[in-house]
């Protein structure tokens, strides 16, 4: 990417026409995660008119003033590592000792944006690609586990962020979407609080595969979480709780003749 | 050894590049060995290396790439969603941010190696240690793995085959597997037994992140 593309690019969005769902979005996020400053760059967005990327920042004006007078955007660590690969860019790795890097952490500590997070690239099925950079608060610290945990909550509201951008630029609603019936038998047995191992059992499979199909209903349902999900699906009449017994459910599945694909694996 | 090569980067690694598609080639030759159409490099790289994937590449002593696979989101294109998606349940996508998937898993054939099965063994074992590590630090839940019948048996035989997501799938003539790894604990086990001492030696994130920032 070249600094006179971002120039322009923050020019065509100082003057476009302000689209309130952009903003709400990213609100919605900075209020959800409790996270103070936000950056999303996205590129090849499916949209009816003339494809244009799309960057759009939760930071001080004065930071972006600094980082585009003097040209941030060619050195940019973040931006180098993040865009075109597909993995997570933990800022704790990057070489604290490269003189650039110094200077560019100095600088958004002075700016109070914090010299610590996480920068996610998206991928979509139907070619784009976006970077979502999240700072976290000077002084936090998170235990590796914690850490985890959270990375793993930006890869989620990172990737519901980008679908809700996606279906905006498509003028897409959420009202479609279609579950397997694999998903929506682990959800009915798991708003039956049954195990996952149960779950997977009635799947002919084991819990990890129970799991996986949750994993990806959740993420269908665009939910930041199962619990989410199944709160989700039963408002929405995907599933019905108390409609069935938990055999009924399993029973189901069994009729769309899940048991026998693991067989000859096994 | 493990080495993690951005597909984004692939003209600076030439010979990594070059020795991932022999391996390739040679696991192609040994598949279609009694077919008489003529096999060459454009056979083994296919729309999905276009996406700047992940690879994860096996190095013996030698720094020859003796097993080889790649990493890619399901949120976007992969084999499994628009390749495969008829065999699928329900033909329904698996798409989330939190799984990915791995194909073209390439090994060594055992013939090509002068240790033979330890050897074969440990690129297993360090493979999958390898993908455990990636997939963690992506906070990831899950690795969807898309396999051909030779390394299914392969891995079922080490008991490390994961769990059956589909009925065997048909993909540009070969019978395909699609399986579930979970990320974790149990996963790491699995396969660092086999790996044994190899596992040792950590993957460098820190060393993906600087060769990264080398594409501008």
């Amino acid at each position: 990417m070249y600094r006179e593309d971002v120039f322009d690019l923050i020019d065509q969005l100082a003057r476009a026409e302000r689209r309130p769902i952009r903003r709400s979005l990213l609100s919605e996020f900075l209020q959800a995660t409790g996270v103070s400053q936000v950056a999303y760059v996205a590129f090849n967005l499916p949209r009816r008119r003339a494809a244009r990327p799309l960057l759009s920042l939760a930071h001080a004006m004065s930071w972006r003033n600094s980082y585009a007078q003097a040209g941030r955007v060619d050195i940019a660590p973040v931006l180098r590592a993040g865009l075109g690969g597909i993995m997570p860019v933990d800022w704790r790795v990057l070489d604290r000792d490269d003189p650039i890097i110094r200077k560019l952490l100095g600088e958004a500590l002075d700016l109070e944006l914090g010299g610590d997070g996480v920068s996610i690239p998206l991928r979509g099925r139907k070619g784009e690609y976006a970077l979502f950079s999240v700072c976290l608060h000077q002084g936090a610290s998170f235990s590796m586990s914690a850490r985890h945990d959270l990375m793993r909550r930006f890869m989620v509201m990172s990737a519901i962020f980008h679908a809700k951008m996606r279906d905006a630029f498509e003028a897409r609603s959420d009202g479609g979407v279609r579950l397997s019936d694999r998903e929506l038998t682990c959800l009915r047995l798991k708003s039956l609080a049954q195990s996952d191992e149960a779950i997977g059992r009635a799947l002919g499979a084991g819990p990890a595969a129970a799991r996986l199909w949750l994993e990806s209903a959740r993420a269908r349902l665009n939910a930041d979480t199962i619990d989410a999900a199944l709160a989700q699906a039963c408002r929405t009449g995907l599933i019905r709780v108390g409609a069935e017994s938990p055999d009924a459910a399993a029973e189901s599945m069994s009729v769309a003749g899940a048991p026998s694909i693991d067989r000859r694996a096994r | 050894m493990i080495a993690l090569l951005p597909g984004e980067l692939r003209t600076h690694f030439p010979r990594l590049m070059d020795d991932m598609h022999e391996l390739r080639l040679s696991a192609v030759r040994a598949r279609h060995e009694r077919l008489s159409s003529p096999i060459n490099r454009l056979t083994v790289v296919d729309y999905f290396d276009s996406l700047d994937p992940l690879y994860v590449l096996a190095l013996d002593e030698a720094e020859r790439v003796v097993g080889a696979l790649r990493l890619l989101p399901t949120t976007g294109v992969t084999i499994l969603n628009d390749a495969l998606a008829a065999g699928l349940p329900d033909g329904v996508r698996v798409e989330s941010p939190l799984i990915w998937e791995a194909s073209r898993l390439t090994l060594r054939r055992p013939g090509d190696c002068p240790t033979q099965e330890p050897a074969m063994d440990r690129t297993i074992g360090e493979l999958g240690v390898a993908l455990n590590e990636i997939a963690k630090a992506a906070a990831l839940t899950h690795l969807v793995a898309v396999y051909d019948d030779w390394t299914r048996r392969l891995l079922s035989l080490r008991g490390c085959a994961g769990t059956a997501l589909a009925p065997p799938m048909r993909f540009d003539g070969v019978e395909v597997f699609a399986a579930v790894y979970e990320v974790g604990a149990a996963m790491d086990a699995q396969f660092r037994r086999l790996a044994g001492d190899a596992a040792r030696q950590r993957i460098n994130l820190a060393e993906l992140v600087r060769l990264r920032g080398l594409q501008c």
